[in-house]
């Protein structure tokens, strides 16, 4: 009997926390002038772990002191984002649900999320960090370098194949054909399900190229199993000083044509001084030391932008990925 | 190697690192046991808690969390026919078959004690054979994942009961399902006609509905059905000599469970799957399978925990992902500090080594909760059934929530509960359809990846020899019960 009430003890316990994970407070709206005046909610839109969900994180417990209250992680994966824009949507519009923006996003209002939801709906409160694409070869090929694989490709178009995350029209894909229309060579995307299976497949020798990021290849490129060939960056990596740019490695393409970044934004109608309270307390988190830690430590480069510099760049990003749509005929 | 290993063990048995072990195994359990929170689940909700550890800590609770998990999915499979995790539904066609028969508690004592040894056995094969074995997982291209996925779907011929046919209708409205969501290649919507679909049916609701909610329906037809008698337990719940009878399944099982546990994105349910089909085909008395085997649960239950250690193999070695599971403790590590891949032996071996002693400790303690709980949870089934039935749809609810935190999921797990009773009621076998909706992502875009990667050259598929022989082993596990039905009814 006493085994019986000590697990009865344990499986209301664990009720209890499921319960309190799984029932939300939702807020009411208060005044702006002395915002914020109680927790902020975060809405991730993957799942807990990821680079995303890390960023996400990692920045709101440096946050939490500069704005003087708690910032909460919620993850809303699903819907590719669009559950986490429901989640947002339903949410207030004073400045205390916020959420993480990724170009999934950008892509999303440009092709399936349209109609539904646009730029429009919504304010650009941060962007934080840039991801840098890099391009990764398996160390026995015989392409030392970018130019090397550039005149291979040119001599044989459409022979090698480049393994990357997402489908046609992702943002890896989108990257990839920027490159590869500027060195204007061509080869055949394979999608994955992920850059991990895509840096997998390399390993394996099942595509030629992997379209990356750095974290993800570092471990591969010091243990000698693969070799960065170029890094779409507007400066070198200070993790992989070998590495050259793209621009460097002779095609002109640079981050501001396209960028893996991550972001903050929530409800187009918050307050504009409550978005540039945000805006300064965001940026002085990405200032403290132990950011710019898991900044290094991470791989990412710093992409710091208020609030009107993140919208100005969101406008743009939209517009270069709905001329790649069209191109790539997705729309 | 041995030296690490010890000093592995030296780190286990550290007062709060075994603390950490037996609080891992104790969320794990109740995770698995409740049908819609999957291991990886259970793992993501455990990680913000081990920020502010240390990383062998955080290891030790992750590991353990998932190795427990994987075991507690069988109990409500046996149970209440809700298997806790995809892994443990091939658990539930004798399991529950038992249950009905009133015997729940040796269900539970055999799929504990499989358990066990299945973690057992694998993770001393881990021990010695992950890099090797990494190098295996490497050889998956495309056409290898395609073939695999064939295979698995040629076991509708020995998992459909009584009509084949009734089998392959419930797998091809499987896969009918899985054509909603964006398509593979180019990213344009297919049927979907809600954003949740983007991505496909939400696959755990589903199941949780087919399995869980679908049996609501039928205990509430039964309501006035009086529980089973009591059943008494012997000593640890099933006499040992049913054990020794089914050996060789209880020694096949970990084996065939830690191989395709290695191979990225194939995982635990597959290899129960596949494990359970196996000691079927050996078996003298096929046809005693489904109907309460005692070895179908073996089969099942062995597999799935070995494959949790299998999943290690690539993690640790390579830093690949072996199950969304394993992707998610690479996130964790990530968080730590430590990034798992070719290094992660030379850089920081204690990860590894504590991982590896964590696996072996933790074995005997989750045997004993198990064994310890089992006569608790035989008590399940004398609960009145008007009352089960509304507890069982409470936990469905919850469970189908709990995938995206969203209401979303519920909806498509009650569709698929009245659809899945629906199909009962019709005698048409659930599990072809469950394999189906595991099996038909990978089927399609690994198909369509080798096409593209071959250039569109078809016969690519037969110059690969783990590809050819994975097909012909399909067309054998698809053709062998035919042929066997029909020389029965001709004799």
């Amino acid at each position: 009997m006493k085994i019986c009430k000590r697990f009865s003890v344990l499986i209301i316990f664990t009720f209890l926390i499921i319960f309190s994970a799984a029932c939300s407070s939702t807020s009411s709206s208060q005044g702006e002038a002395d915002y914020p005046t109680k927790e902020i909610k975060l809405i991730v839109h993957t799942s807990a772990g990821g680079p995303t969900d890390t960023m996400a994180r990692k920045l709101a417990e440096q946050a939490e002191p500069i704005l003087g209250q708690k910032i909460v992680i919620e993850n809303k994966p699903g819907g590719s984002g669009a559950t986490q824009m429901a989640a947002l949507k339903a949410g207030d519009s004073d400045g205390y649900t916020l959420a993480t923006i990724t170009p999934s996003h950008v892509g999303g209002w440009n092709s399936n999320l349209k109609g539904q939801y646009s730029p429009d709906d919504f304010a650009f409160v941060s962007r934080v960090q840039l991801d840098p694409y890099i391009i990764a070869v398996n160390a026995e090929s015989e392409f030392e370098t970018l130019e090397d694989l550039v005149t291979y490709m040119k001599d044989h178009p459409g022979e090698l194949k480049v393994g990357g995350y997402g489908s046609v029209g992702s943002g890896h894909n989108i990257a990839w054909n920027i490159f590869a229309d500027a060195a204007g060579v061509d080869a055949v995307w394979t999608n994955y399900e992920s850059t991990t299976d895509a840096v997998t497949a390399l390993l394996g020798n099942h595509v030629d190229i992997a379209n990356s990021n750095p974290e993800i290849v570092k471990q591969y490129v010091d243990s000698g199993k693969l070799r960065v060939l170029g890094v779409l960056s507007d400066k070198r990596l200070e993790s992989m000083p070998d590495v050259p740019t793209y621009e460097e490695g002779g095609v002109d393409v640079s981050t501001k044509d396209w960028a893996q970044f991550r972001g903050i934004y929530t409800n187009a109608d918050v307050p504009e001084d409550v978005l540039d309270k945000l805006s300064s307390a965001f940026s002085k988190a990405m200032e403290t030391q132990e950011f710019k830690q898991y900044m290094q430590d991470a791989m990412m480069e710093p992409g710091d932008m208020d609030h009107d510099e993140f919208t100005e760049f969101i406008n743009q990003q939209m517009k270069v990925n709905d001329e790649w749509l069209t191109k790539l005929g997705i729309n | 190697m041995f030296e690490n290993l010890l000093s592995g063990f030296d780190q286990v048995f550290q007062i709060y690192h075994l603390i950490g072990l037996l609080a891992g195994i104790l969320i794990g359990y109740f995770i698995g046991a409740m049908p819609g929170l999957t291991p990886s689940i259970g793992i993501a909700l455990i990680i913000p808690f081990t920020f502010t550890m240390e990383p062998v800590m955080a290891m030790i609770l992750i590991v353990s969390l998932y190795m427990a998990a994987e075991y507690g999915g069988g109990i409500t499979a046996i149970l209440l026919n809700a298997p806790g995790t995809p892994a443990a539904a091939a658990t539930a066609f004798d399991g529950f078959e038992l249950t009905k028969r009133g015997e729940a508690g040796k269900a539970l004592t055999i799929s504990i004690v499989a358990s066990a040894i299945g973690a057992l056995i694998s993770s001393i094969l881990l021990i010695f054979t992950a890099v090797p074995m990494a190098s295996f997982a490497l050889e998956f291209g495309p056409t290898e994942y395609f073939a695999l996925a064939i295979f698995g779907l040629s076991l509708v011929s020995s998992l459909s009961q009584e009509s084949l046919l009734k089998g392959m209708l419930s797998m091809l409205l499987g896969l009918l399902i899985i054509t909603i969501g964006l398509d593979p290649v180019m990213g344009t919507p297919r049927f979907v006609f809600s954003n949740g679909l983007f991505e496909g049916v939400p696959f755990l609701p589903a199941l949780i509905g087919l399995f869980a909610l679908s049996e609501v329906f039928y205990m509430l037809e039964n309501v006035k059905e009086k529980p089973p008698k009591e059943e008494k337990l012997k000593g640890i719940g099933a006499p040992l000599s049913l054990f020794k009878k089914m050996w060789l399944t209880l020694l096949r099982a970990p084996i065939l469970g830690y191989v395709i546990g290695v191979i990225p994105g194939a995982g635990t349910t597959i290899a129960s799957l596949v494990s359970y089909n196996e000691a079927k085909r050996v078996s003298k008395q096929k046809e005693t399978f489904g109907k309460g085997n005692p070895e179908g649960i073996a089969a099942s239950e062995g597999a799935n925990n070995a494959a949790v250690s299998g999943a290690f193999a690539p993690l640790l070695a390579l830093g690949i992902p072996g199950s969304a599971s394993a992707a998610i403790i690479i996130g964790a590590l990530t968080i730590q500090g430590v990034q798992p891949g070719p290094l992660l032996f030379t850089e920081n071996p204690e990860i590894p080594y504590s991982i590896f002693a964590a696996l072996l400790v933790g074995v005997p303690i989750m045997a004993i909760v198990g064994l310890s709980g089992v006569r608790l949870w035989a008590k399940v089934v004398l609960i009145p059934r008007s009352i089960l039935a509304v507890f069982v749809s409470g936990i469905c609810v919850l469970g189908a929530y709990s995938y995206s935190n969203s209401m979303f999921p519920v909806w498509v797990m009650i569709i698929f509960g009245i659809f899945g009773y629906l199909l009962r009621k019709t005698n048409v076998p659930t599990t072809p359809m469950v394999l189906a909706l595991v099996l038909g992502a990978m089927m399609e875009t690994n198909f369509r990846r080798a096409i593209t990667v071959s250039g569109g050259d078809y016969t690519f598929f037969f110059h690969r020899p783990i590809t050819l022989v994975l097909l012909i082993l399909s067309i054998g596990t698809l053709l062998l019960p035919i042929i066997q039905r029909f020389r029965k009814s001709r004799a």
